[in-house]
């Protein structure tokens, strides 16, 4: 292939989506983060997930919400390390009783995403609840009194050290064609709740499947009436105020 | 400084069998049970578009290098079928790729890839018998 028939085969597969384009410019630009993303985490992946924690507080910095905002305000990342996000999705217990003491005590700071209403779901209903929202559960291991996702208490005392994300309220996937109650009640109402745990503002907004603010301008009043700060996606983390 | 030219040339000379091997390996991955790496892209939707950043001291020369990694590995997953992406841009596997391939540089100025993390790990079990 000539350079000429590569360059017409590479930029017609890169300008499909201008998604693609936009990621090209973030690097470019020095506007990124790394994340890693955590889901389900078992008893049994505790040594390893301890291993990494290990490795990102040697090679990284953790990041706080302040962290982001001074970046914005001022075109410059802090740090001479690279920021580094451990993500850790669904609210589960495990990640409570597994995953925090080992960020504790490497100092590092991760960003739980909850689903504001699951903590409220009766612990016997849990599972079922897990089953018909798409939140995966895996392995064998479970609590013996069935409660699977964090509880109010819990996600206060997480609150004191770690940022406290809204992952909708009922890992509810907002699309154009949702309606204004449900819109509203999945990125206003789940806010409301996960502060009423915490006592401090929620900055932090998630969709699901990687859905954006840009590609759901309806949305966008009920980020700004709940106050959001931030809004992130599979590809981007977009500060709205 | 280099031309698209020289740009082009660069990228078409790359080992496009380690970004394949790289992306056969992100199809074993198991989602729900590991950490996975990702790089998202940070915007402020309150600044103006032509708004420039300075990055971490240690990555001045990684991002270049995440840049265009990103541009072969996105090439490559949207030569693939729908099917196969689901409904994701093939960007959204390619932001991952790319912080595995690319996960941080180290004292030499050589790209480590985040599988290091994983080797470290079953390195210090090895150690532990």
């Amino acid at each position: 292939m000539n350079n000429l028939d590569f360059m017409q085969t590479f930029i017609r597969s890169v300008s499909k989506d201008k998604r693609t384009l936009e990621m090209f410019r973030y690097l470019v630009n020095n506007a990124y983060i790394r994340a890693v993303n955590y889901h389900n985490t078992n008893d049994r992946d505790a040594d390893r997930f301890e291993a990494e924690v290990k490795y990102y507080s040697k090679h990284f910095v953790p990041v706080k919400v302040r962290d982001l905002d001074r970046f914005f305000e001022t075109g410059k990342w802090p740090y001479e390390k690279p920021g580094l996000i451990p993500t850790i999705f669904e609210g589960y217990r495990s990640h409570y009783d597994i995953m925090r003491p080992i960020l504790d005590k490497y100092h590092f700071t991760g960003w739980f995403y909850i689903p504001g209403f699951f903590p409220e779901v009766p612990a016997d209903e849990q599972y079922a609840f897990c089953k018909s929202h798409r939140l995966r559960t895996t392995g064998e291991y479970m609590y013996p009194d069935g409660r699977i996702a964090m509880n109010g208490e819990e996600i206060k005392k997480l609150s004191e050290n770690h940022v406290i994300c809204c992952h909708t309220g009922s890992h509810f996937e907002i699309t154009k064609e949702t309606s204004d109650e449900d819109m509203h009640r999945e990125i206003v109402k789940s806010k409301q709740k996960l502060e009423s745990y915490t006592g401090k503002p929620v900055d932090v907004f998630c969709w699901l499947a990687g859905d954006e603010y840009n590609y759901n301008p309806r949305a966008h009043k009920y980020l700004k009436e709940a106050g959001y700060k931030y809004v992130v996606s599979n590809l981007k983390m977009e500060k709205i105020k | 400084m280099k031309t698209m030219e020289d740009v082009l040339s660069m990228l078409k000379e790359q080992d496009l069998e380690s970004y394949k091997a790289l992306m056969a390996y992100c199809d074993t991955r198991v989602t729900a049970d590991e950490g996975i790496p990702a790089i998202i892209g940070l915007d402020d939707l309150t600044a103006t578009w032509n708004t420039t950043y300075e990055g971490a001291k240690d990555d001045e020369k990684l991002h270049m290098m995440m840049a265009a990694g990103a541009m072969i590995f996105a090439s490559l997953y949207e030569q693939k079928t729908p099917e196969e992406l689901g409904h994701y841009p093939g960007i959204a596997p390619a932001m991952s790729a790319v912080a595995e391939m690319f996960f941080r540089m180290d004292e030499n100025g050589e790209a480590v890839p985040y599988r290091d993390v994983v080797g470290q790990f079953i390195k210090e079990q090895g150690d532990k018998k």
